[in-house]
């Protein structure tokens, strides 16, 4: 499929590579499928909308840089994602860049709200750990 | 916004499937039970509000090059100290646990 994107201009991408969300990101309800674009040599990727062009979110696996990081799918966010077993999800956590002037850059991971995704059908869903303690910008320590 | 006033035990409908029960009163704490098929999300509010906003401020880097960022920390030997504290979870038993990006990157086929 051809993908319109702000960043990285117009690319094809073998549709295997998409992420369909049938609940969008809170605060995007018009993005429901989007594409993961890696960023060689880097644990980082993309996750470019492929419905809006100007919209596209940083991410990484949680694991690299938490490696306690304790996320627990309730029943019904499994079923929700049609899993039974961890083997068939990957974990992304969303990133966000904090810019203050004269400052190194500070990049935090949103560990409350993991999107987790069925490998096997490309299906993907924010899930929110409510009860975890997890914060939406745990620092990502150099 | 409708306000109703119920009693414990007692339930509110809303559309053709989702059914809201007051389970208890307790002082100033209701504890509301919710039904509801499993395609509609429930959360509590200031929740959703931070996870929204929190996706909003991530989608603020849409500009930003990577190549700048940390390499994730190398993992300390066996039985050496963690070089800082895990992130703050309650200790109930453990659930499942999610799956390790592991050196293959998270989500995206490499053909």
């Amino acid at each position: 499929m051809l993908i319109e994107s702000t960043r990285f201009g117009s690319f094809e991408v073998e549709s295997s590579r998409t992420l369909t969300f049938e609940d969008a990101l809170l605060g995007f309800p018009d993005s429901t499928t989007y594409v993961v674009v890696e960023v060689e040599d880097t644990p980082y990727v993309w996750l470019q909308s492929a419905n809006e062009p100007e919209v596209a979110f940083l991410a990484t696996s949680p694991f690299l840089f938490f490696p306690d990081y304790d996320l627990e799918l309730g029943t019904s966010e499994q079923q929700a994602l049609e899993v039974a077993d961890v083997s068939q999800v990957e974990v992304l956590s969303l990133l966000t860049v904090h810019r203050v002037v004269d400052e190194p850059v500070n990049i935090t991971a949103n560990l409350l709200g993991p999107i987790v995704v069925n490998v096997e059908t490309r299906r993907a869903r924010q899930v929110v750990l409510d009860r975890s303690g997890y914060s939406t910008r745990e620092p990502l320590v150099a | 916004m409708l306000v109703l006033s119920r009693r414990e035990s007692q339930s509110i409908v809303i559309g053709k499937d989702i059914v809201v029960t007051v389970v208890s009163i307790r002082g100033d704490q209701v504890r509301i039970g919710i039904d509801a098929p499993r395609s509609v999300t429930v959360h509590r509010k200031e929740v959703a509000v931070a996870i929204e906003q929190a996706n909003r401020e991530a989608a603020a880097a849409a500009d930003f090059d990577p190549r700048s960022l940390p390499s994730p920390l190398p993992r300390p030997p066996a039985g050496a100290a963690p070089s800082k504290p895990p992130p703050r979870r309650p200790s109930v038993g453990s659930g499942e646990s999610g799956r390790s990006g592991g050196a293959d990157g998270p989500a995206g086929d490499r053909s």
